[in-house]
């Protein structure tokens, strides 16, 4: 009887290691960050970032968490609300994970009697896990259409 | 006794092949095939415990109903996927349907405009033909409707309907060459 118990045992404990290498979820990763924009919370989009970032957006092209976190995130945060994202494609591994598609977000008037707008375009986030083990952004690249008047 | 550790060594094989479920997709199992072995393992020990008096016989048996069900099961579950995979496929099809129909609607509006406004174009063709009588009538005419042509993407009526971009020719930003704006993420 007791060898039972030992195969019983050794078979929960494989189940167990197996599970524990599970992939990242990186359509929750992205649902976090996406929150973290739309909840108004800059510190925490930038916690999300590695320290070795890079966004490119256009003719820009930011390098390092410092000048992301300023130039992209607390630059663009009080400009919009309600960002939406619709996955084209995704994919992750043991190591890296990416979400890439379409985007569409509203765009606050920057003045009283300035127009509201509607900004669609398409963008990649590209994740990494660092030393740690946490899952931070390492690559964002963004492409913006033409923003429309929203009536 | 002897019987009861093959039992158990099945349960065993079965729990890991129940572990991997990762690494079983990467290898492009058919749920029919998972199901069938599954079926066939768990049938086996099944019958195997069941049939006391001659447990080879019992394993096989529950072997060969266990593989059948699993495989029954397997077969309704990947049905099942790919009546899924088709209802997304008509899913992009359509919103491509969609998109195409609002390019379409959108280009015949564009053309539609283009073929409203050379109707000023004759008239200023025909003032500036008028005092210059010996000049072939074909030369102005390119002209005028470059120049038609060029108004009409100025024209504020068209550009209403987007932002402005109040950094254009700013070359830190995103977008400094596009007269409306761009960026919004």
């Amino acid at each position: 009887m007791k060898r039972y118990l030992y195969l019983l045992f050794f078979a929960a404990i494989l189940t167990s290691c197996a599970q524990q290498e599970e992939k990242v979820n990186v359509q929750g990763l992205n649902q976090e960050f996406i929150g973290a924009w739309n909840s108004n919370d800059p510190d925490k989009v930038i916690s999300y970032l590695a320290e070795d970032v890079q966004f490119l957006q256009g003719e820009t092209h930011f390098r390092g968490k410092s000048e992301v976190a300023n130039k992209w995130v607390k630059d663009t945060y009080t400009t919009i609300g309600d960002l939406k994202t619709n996955v084209v494609s995704s994919g992750a591994d043991g190591g890296i994970a990416y979400e890439a598609g379409t985007f569409s977000v509203d765009v606050l008037p920057s003045g009283p009697d300035q127009l509201r707008g509607i900004g669609e375009g398409n963008f990649i986030l590209l994740w990494k896990k660092s030393a740690d083990g946490d899952w931070k952004l390492s690559y964002a690249q963004l492409e913006g259409l033409p923003v429309q008047v929203k009536n | 006794m002897k019987k009861g550790n093959y039992i158990f060594s099945l349960v065993l094989m079965g729990s890991i092949i129940l572990s991997t479920p990762g690494e079983a997709q990467d290898r492009k199992i058919s749920p029919q095939a998972k199901g069938a072995v599954i079926g066939a393992a768990t049938g086996a020990a099944a019958g195997a415990v069941i049939h006391k008096r001659n447990r080879v016989v019992g394993g096989v048996v529950g072997g060969v109903v266990g593989g059948g069900a699993g495989y029954a099961i397997g077969k309704h579950i990947d049905n099942k996927n790919k009546a899924e995979e088709a209802e997304q496929a008509a899913e992009i099809e359509r919103i491509a349907a969609a998109n195409r129909a609002a390019e379409e609607a959108r280009a015949a509006r564009t053309v539609a405009s283009a073929g409203t406004t050379p109707a000023s174009r004759p008239v200023a063709a025909s003032k500036k033909a008028a005092p210059v009588k010996q000049a072939p009538a074909a030369i102005p005419t390119p002209a005028a409707m470059a120049y038609a042509n060029y108004s009409e993407v100025q024209d504020p009526i068209m550009t209403i309907a987007f932002l402005p971009n109040h950094s254009y020719g700013d070359v830190s930003t995103a977008y400094p060459t596009s007269e409306v704006r761009r960026k919004s993420w």
